[in-house]
């Protein structure tokens, strides 16, 4: 330092050497005379005020005369010596709030700064208030520290030797380790437009020294508070993300069981393929096939109301009744037996009100019939060829009230002759009740049609659910999608 | 989802279902028109001609509200039902719950007690 005046920025520096040992003096004096009041020794009290009373005095001096010396018309903010209401603020001076160091703060705090007696002055004050405090000499250890341990607050010096404050709080912002942690920035009163560049670059708040007692604990306090009410968010939001993934685990394991109770695919006697696609929330779907004797060949397929598990375990259970033929006095190869009889069994008051639909279908091989009934489920499509060649289809419904809404319900099957060649789809509503961008709801005829067109394909299923999906636009579709395709 | 309620004189009670009775929309009104149903002798008129479409729990919720009807001694029938919710209503066999007349026929009805 040859000549410390001859520029602003020697000038800021002689500033801060005078300044340093002076704000030294008025923090230990301050901590002093709180311990005098505290352990009843209040004659060193006057004596420890008039030290404070003329370092302050010292302070304004030191910027005055820089000022009007050496500046000319730059007039920064001044500070005053000692006042008497800045003595009757002090929480430490026996103030009448009564809340002084009562209130006691907890958290890891780091303090940066080069000067040694500040970081001490500056970390017996932050112990007293009951804070677990680390300190670094310089900005590059500031740096090694925050990244290597845990700290709930940054009491960071902004002019320092070599990497200086700003720069230690840009390289803090700059890495996601060490992004969250807030920062108070430590200035000399003249330093307010790097204060404003620092919390412009991210810092939380600024504390001028010398350092007043109550504003450090309040504006400490404050980012404390912030820092944990941010930290339990952030625990709120993984528990939430955590619950979320096991939600979703559970639910695809469950999708993956009502997948394995369906029959497998076969070839013969009887070709029969199917696709099933639960959506994300599983939609209650379930269905099943098999020959109850050597003639009668059983097709059944059932949509619960609502989504989720508790729509899956309904449709489960339901489904393994009709696959052991477990209804007493039920003659399974009559559909409106079957439909009255599970009606029954499944009042939807002791379902935890839910309910649902079902086709019921019976093939008598030998004589080529096929008996249906339905339970408030969407009709079947059966497509046979005409003489061109071409496929025509049929719907296969019989109207009758939705299973579990009320007792003793009679439910009608009908009949009709399946045709060699002919194709039976068995589906649920979310086969076609597909809504576009628009929410337009695409309509049983349009998927009908598509079906004539496609459904006896050999990946006919995959091209219906691939159409639906294009149709759907972006993300899953809303519903179960399933359909069970037999070759007659 | 949007519900209009209007009592007549005779307490016959108009209940009117605008939008898509889909998930989230039979969630969003399902309480209000449970407790708009809640009568000694409910005689309710279900105007469905806002009503976009019928999901499966939009089926329920009219279902209860039939069910809770009729089990003291009233009546729910619903009325103007778009050609695509009329013939939900029907598949899940609900169709003899739907007036093709209008709304004073239904009122007509109720109020013989029939």
């Amino acid at each position: 330092m040859s000549n410390p005046v001859s520029s602003p920025d020697g000038l800021a520096q002689l500033r801060h050497d005078l300044r340093t040992p002076v704000n030294q003096i008025i923090g230990y004096s301050e901590m002093l005379e709180e311990d005098a009041e505290a352990s009843g020794h209040s004659p060193y009290v006057s004596d420890l005020r008039k030290i404070q009373f003329a370092a302050r005095t010292l302070l304004g001096l030191v910027d005055t005369r820089l000022d009007a010396g050496v500046l000319g018309g730059f007039a920064p903010v001044p500070t005053k010596p000692a006042q008497a209401h800045e003595r009757v603020q002090s929480p430490f001076a026996k103030s009448a709030d009564g809340e002084n160091e009562s209130v006691r703060m907890a958290g890891r705090v780091l303090a940066v700064d080069d000067n040694e007696n500040n970081r001490d002055v500056l970390t017996r004050r932050l112990q007293r208030h009951g804070l677990t405090v680390e300190s670094a000499a310089d900005g590059l250890q500031a740096l090694a520290l925050v990244r290597a341990r845990s700290f709930d607050l940054v009491l960071l010096d902004i002019m320092m030797p070599e990497l200086d404050g700003y720069s230690v709080l840009q390289q803090m912002k700059a890495d996601p380790l060490t992004r969250h942690i807030p920062v108070i920035m430590i200035s000399a009163l003249d330093e307010l437009d790097g204060v404003v560049r620092c919390i412009e670059a991210g810092a939380e708040d600024y504390l001028p020294k010398p350092f007043n007692p109550t504003l450090l604990r309040a504006r400490i306090s404050a980012c404390l508070e912030k820092k944990s009410l941010r930290d339990a968010e952030q625990r709120h939001l993984q528990l939430i993300e955590e619950t979320k993934r096991r939600l979703d685990e559970e639910l695809a394991e469950a999708a993956h069981y009502v997948r394995s109770i369906f029959p497998p695919p076969t070839s013969a006697p009887l070709a029969i393929d199917w696709k099933y696609e639960p959506s994300t929330e599983l939609g209650g779907d379930a269905f099943g096939y098999h020959w109850i004797d050597a003639d009668h060949f059983a097709v059944y397929l059932l949509d619960v109301c609502g989504h989720g598990v508790g729509a899956s375990l309904l449709s489960v259970t339901a489904i393994n009744v009709l696959r052991s033929g477990s209804l007493p006095a039920t003659d399974f190869r009559n559909p409106g037996a079957v439909l009255s009889a599970l009606n029954n069994a499944f009042q939807m008051e002791r379902q935890n009100n839910m309910y649902f639909t079902l086709w019921y279908g019976v093939y008598h091989a030998p004589s080529r019939t096929l008996h249906h009934a339905s339970g408030g489920h969407p009709p079947s499509l059966l497509l046979a060829p005409d003489a061109t060649g071409a496929f025509a289809s049929q719907r296969l419904i019989s109207p009758g009230l939705i299973i579990g809404a009320m007792e003793d319900v009679v439910y009608a099957a009908q009949s009709c002759i399946v045709p060699p060649g002919a194709h039976l789809m068995v589906l649920c509503d979310g086969c076609y009740e597909v809504a576009d961008a628009e929410g337009e709801m695409l309509d049983f005829d349009e998927f009908e049609k598509f079906m004539q067109l496609n459904g006896i394909r050999p990946d006919g299923l995959d091209q219906l659910f691939q159409w639906l999906r294009v149709r759907h636009g972006e993300g899953p579709l809303d519903d179960d999608f399933s359909m069970v395709r037999i070759q007659f | 989802m949007n519900l209009v309620f209007n009592e007549l004189s005779d307490g016959i009670r108009v209940i009117g279902l605008g939008g898509s009775l889909d998930l989230a929309g039979t969630a969003s009104v399902e309480t209000r028109f449970y407790a708009h149903c809640n009568a000694e002798v409910p005689r309710i008129v279900v105007d469905l001609s806002a009503t976009t479409f019928v999901g499966s729990l939009g089926i329920r919720m009219l279902l209860q509200a039939i069910k809770s009807a009729k089990a003291r001694g009233g009546r729910l029938i619903m009325i103007h039902p778009a050609a695509a919710v009329a013939s939900t209503l029907e598949l899940a066999g609900l169709g003899s719950f739907l007036l093709k007349g209008g709304a004073d026929e239904a009122v007509a009805l109720l109020a013989a007690g029939k």
